[in-house]
């Protein structure tokens, strides 16, 4: 059972997270000559969040409001949003060698080619990017990634 | 009167057939820009500013004031239609803006929405030609200690923002407050948690995890149950229904008056009039649940705020000289880069400059309104745009929104990581609102605290000894022990149901 | 199919708007520009009105020679955000180049880490000329703050552009009226004094002030000059020591008054108002402006664009520009400009660590 529950998952995510932040506060100063030193705000806030979080997972135990097997995706929509996620990511990591135009229609084909005929999709995504690109670059003079060829 | 004159002059100056063409270009370029996620108006105004160079100055500035509000609308058309805000302003207007849009009714909160503006932007102008300088005196009294009340003030208001449940939204409003600490101390300099990353030393940036938070996930969200979406609701409707115009022309008032007052305390922000209005409305309100699931007045008053609070950021900016917000910072850039320098000889050395400029800014909103009004119809038909092709096109756009802040890849990572978070916070019913607003609020409010610390050498008591802090903090503890109150009685009543806890 | 309709009627929609903007904005080549790959090659793009496609390839640019370059635009990093004085100076230099090197010269911001994000990026760029920088006097404080490992070494300079002294300056109905009577007052009583943040040179700057004339002050930071200066004319501070340009409008409007500058010399828009040198406190302090280049850049290439920041440095515009700002104009050429750079590096990180900022 507790091991559906997402929100004592969540809680102790939380949980980690504020120990970490109050453990690394301590390396900070506390106090200055007159006030509060950089160390302060970070101790007292994540101090509460970690009491926070556990009342946030008792809560979670006792009330067991969200199932883990409802929250996460599965199915069409896993994939769905994987592709969104890798799309994103191949993006990040073409971008500044294969410059915006390529990085663009990549990104997109990805996250359409499953629900258009592939070649649908690749012109959908080559257009779009272009558009873009288009407003962008020449029209608004916004900076964005280009490879050695200008775009 | 005199400056009755000299405004009129400055109608002159203004109508001329070039200056009304710039205007037009600057208020549609900016709400071009504004719409797209991650460039609000500061980034609008700024990139925008090279193109201003050949012109001459007043013209110059006409546009740049056009691109400002356009740029602010611009981020309140992404924010109804696709949750996604264009600024943190924007935040607080999808949170009512949204819902009434997945009711078919985007039409409704944009008509709302540029009505609302075009009153608060009027207003706030004309108090700016009329009673500005005289006001700019009252603002210098805000000192560090004043701030930081505020800020109090307006985290307090936070906590009416906490969703549900009070332990979920106190997680996610502590969990802003840590966000907001990464970065450079600005007291002593020390470095937090940045961990070696030259990108962390300026902390996070709030465009980003906004864009990440709110955006990314609602994209996320959309691809996965897209499948499952059946007919999208029909958009119909421009203007809110009979029953719903006073209490929209209400909020509309209240929220220029907030929004008035907000611009003229330099170093604040949009999202706090917008804050402030939004938790007014809905402590006002007869039935607070109407709040979040679509309430006309969450829409109305936020927006006014807003853009009054535009125009009478402005005066310190006319009158000291002094900005009130980023985006005014790179206004008065732009107004040195064409030779002027704001502050109180402006107004004596180019009294036409400044009259002109001011006329236009009515013109401006009048623009707004005018071409939004026919338009919000059409920007609602986005949302009839199949997901399949919506969402990847939003998202090519927001990448590249979030690239463009400053020309990294860094922030388009932040904000896909904030976008798989808001993912899970929004299955988990953990709300978001409350963690960017407190990374604003306390960014601004831990300074302050510890400016007032050295200057008052330590002394806590002497924030008492100030009247606008004093009645500020008071204020402050007063809400809260009242929401915190309100809240529980509200818990008990539905614990019979057994809801939650 | 709706979905077409809608993506065509939208492409045309664009088209005509490009179109639009190709005949009218005209600007030379201020829109637009690339971005490089890490360390990598610096890209090209096409300008607004042209379409112009020179594409020179990295082994020509090897071999660059004085008499070609520049053969495309060059891309100016500047390390700080739109609109503030860094950005302003740049973009007017940059305009004022283009009309002498015939070749566009973009802006492009990338802040962040107090300029570290900027000025690493050029350190890291190609050394072909193609990416130039511009640095205020942060990039000497850099490392002794203790923000990263920069310093005028890894660099190699164009030219100064502008010097900013720091100005003593105080409310108008404060009880002291030269500079010897504030430094008396402030021996006695401990003053707060605003500045733009924690090791900015304004509070380097007091610091200094401080050290030589012997008092103590609180220090009170605030995010950038101009909120001090407003805290300042509010009465809520006692003092700030930021440059004369941050607080011209406050004393024009009967506000602040000016006690003192830490230059050489007295400011033209000031000519009654004394240099801590003169009251006998031997303190000169700064900031200033510059650009600089990645470090191995060949030296004809730098003594081009040194021409070319000379030549738009003396231009009207940015005369008018700094006289207003009240800014000084101050050119220095590549091996001097180094050479001061150098010695403001020495001189901070002597002076740095005893202001016991950690």
């Amino acid at each position: 059972m507790i091991r559906q529950n997402a929100g004592i998952w969540a809680g102790i995510v939380l949980l980690l997270f504020s120990v970490f932040v109050f453990w690394q506060s301590f390396s900070l100063h506390y106090r200055t000559a007159f006030g509060p030193g950089p160390g302060m705000f970070p101790r007292w806030l994540s101090g509460i969040l970690i009491v926070l979080s556990l009342v946030y997972i008792w809560q979670s135990a006792r009330k067991e409001i969200f199932r883990l097997s409802e929250i996460l995706p599965k199915g069409e929509g896993l994939i769905n949003i994987l592709s969104v996620l890798l799309s994103v990511f191949v993006f990040m990591v073409i971008v500044n060698r294969t410059g915006f135009m390529i990085a663009g229609t990549a990104m997109l084909f990805i996250v359409l080619f499953r629900h258009f005929k592939w070649y649908a999709a690749l012109i959908i995504a080559f257009v779009v990017t272009l558009i873009l690109f288009l407003i962008f670059k020449p029209l608004l003079g916004v900076p964005i990634p280009v490879n050695q060829f200008g775009w | 009167m005199d400056s009755l004159m000299q405004l009129l002059g400055g109608f002159e100056t203004a109508l001329s057939w070039w200056n009304l063409f710039y205007c037009l270009v600057g208020v549609t370029v900016g709400m071009l820009v504004g719409v797209l996620p991650g460039l609000g108006p500061a980034t609008a105004t700024a990139l925008l500013i090279p193109i201003t160079f050949g012109m001459d100055p007043i013209s110059a500035i006409i546009m740049l004031a056009g691109i400002y509000y356009g740029g602010m609308y611009g981020g309140t058309i992404t924010s109804v239609l696709i949750n996604t805000p264009g600024e943190a302003a924007s935040v607080i207007t999808c949170l009512d803006g949204y819902p009434l849009a997945k009711q078919g009714r985007a039409g409704v909160a944009l008509g709302v929405a540029a009505i609302g503006s075009f009153i608060g932007g009027t207003i706030s102008i004309i108090g700016l030609a009329f009673i500005g300088p005289a006001l700019a005196e009252w603002a210098l009294k805000f000192g560090p200690p004043e701030f930081f009340a505020l800020m109090l003030f307006g985290l307090v208001m936070v906590v009416g923002l906490m969703g549900r449940s009070l332990i979920r939204g106190l997680i996610a409003a502590f969990l802003g407050l840590i966000l907001s600490l990464v970065g450079l101390d600005p007291v002593s300099g020390a470095q937090r948690f940045t961990f070696g990353q030259p990108f962390l030393l300026e902390g996070f940036d709030i465009v980003t995890i906004t864009m990440g938070l709110f955006g990314i996930s609602e994209i996320l969200l959309g691809m996965e149950s897209m499948y499952k979406t059946g007919e999208l609701p029909k958009v119909k409707g421009l203007l809110p229904r009979r029953d719903e115009w006073k209490p929209t022309m209400k909020a509309i008032g209240r929220g220029t008056a907030l929004g008035f007052v907000s611009g003229l305390v330099p170093g604040t922000s949009s999202t706090i009039p917008a804050l402030l209005s939004y938790s007014l409305e809905r402590q006002i309100a007869k039935d607070k649940s109407r709040f979040g699931k679509g309430a006309i007045e969450g829409v109305a008053g936020p927006e006014t705020a807003n853009n009054a609070y535009c125009g009478s950021a402005l005066i310190p900016l006319f009158t000291l000289g002094i900005p009130s917000s980023p985006t005014i910072a790179i206004l008065l850039g732009a107004f040195i880069m064409h030779g002027l320098t704001p502050g109180p000889t402006l107004f004596m050395e180019n009294p036409n400059f400044v009259w002109a400029i001011i006329a236009s800014m009515f013109i401006g909103n009048l623009i707004l309104l005018i071409m939004n009004l026919p338009l919000a119809g059409m920007w609602a038909k986005v949302a009839l745009v199949p997901p399949k092709l919506l969402y990847p096109i939003i998202l090519l756009i927001t990448v590249l929104g979030a690239y463009s802040i400053n020309n990294s890849l860094w922030d388009v990572g932040v904000m896909y990581a904030f976008g798989i978070i808001g993912y899970f916070m929004k299955k988990l019913d953990i709300p978001m609102a409350p963690v960017v607003l407190t990374i604003v609020l306390s960014k601004l409010m831990e300074t302050s605290l510890t400016q007032s610390m050295t200057i008052f050498e330590g002394n806590m008591f002497a924030f008492f000894q100030r009247p606008i802090s004093a009645t500020l903090i008071v204020l402050s503890i007063v809400v809260l022990i009242f929401s915190v109150f309100a809240e529980v009685k509200n818990k008990k009543s539905a614990l019979a149901g057994d809801i939650e806890m | 199919m709706k979905k077409k309709k809608t993506l065509t009627g939208f492409i045309v929609v664009m088209l005509v708007l490009f179109l639009a903007a190709c005949g009218s904005s005209g600007s030379s080549g201020s829109s637009g520009s690339s971005d490089s790959g890490s360390g990598g090659n610096s890209g090209t793009s096409a300008s607004t009105s042209s379409n112009s496609g020179s594409q020179a390839s990295q082994q020509s640019e090897a071999k660059d020679t004085a008499s070609k370059y520049p053969e495309r635009e060059i891309q100016l990093i500047v390390p700080f955000a739109a609109g503030g004085a860094s950005d302003s100076i740049s973009r007017i230099i940059a305009k004022g180049m283009e009309e002498h090197l015939q070749k566009p010269v973009v802006v492009v911001n990338k802040t962040g880490g107090t300029g570290g994000v900027g000025l690493s990026f050029v350190e890291a760029s190609a050394n072909d000329g193609y990416i130039m920088g511009y640095t205020p006097v942060e990039l000497t404080m850099h490392k002794p703050l203790g923000l990263s490992e920069l310093e005028p070494s890894k660099f190699e300079f164009i030219a100064q552009v502008t010097k900013i002294p720091a100005a003593v300056t105080v409310p108008i109905d404060a009880p002291y009226n030269t500079l010897e009577e504030f430094v008396e007052y402030a021996r006695n009583n401990k003053l707060t004094v605003g500045s733009s943040g924690a090791g900015s040179i304004w509070h380097v700057a007091a610091a200094a002030f401080g050290q030589a004339a012997g008092f103590e002050f609180n220090h009170v930071p605030f995010d950038g000059a101009a909120p001090a200066v407003t805290a300042l004319m509010g009465g809520h501070i006692d003092v700030v020591m930021v440059s004369v340009g941050e607080v011209k409008s406050g004393i024009e409007a009967g506000k602040l008054k000016l006690l003192g500058v830490m230059s050489n010399e007295r400011d033209p828009n000031f000519p009654d108002v004394p240099t801590l040198k003169e009251a006998g406190y031997d303190v000169e302090i700064a900031g200033w402006g510059g650009f600089i280049l990645p470090k191995g850049t060949p030296q004809d290439i730098i003594d081009i664009l040194a021409e070319a920041i000379e030549k738009a440095a003396q231009s009207d515009e940015f005369k008018e520009f700094t006289q207003k700002q009240g800014m000084l104009m101050e050119y220095k050429k590549g091996a001097e400009f180094k050479e001061f750079a150098e010695s403001q590096f020495q001189f901070f990180s002597e002076l740095i660590p005893t202001m016991g900022l950690k």
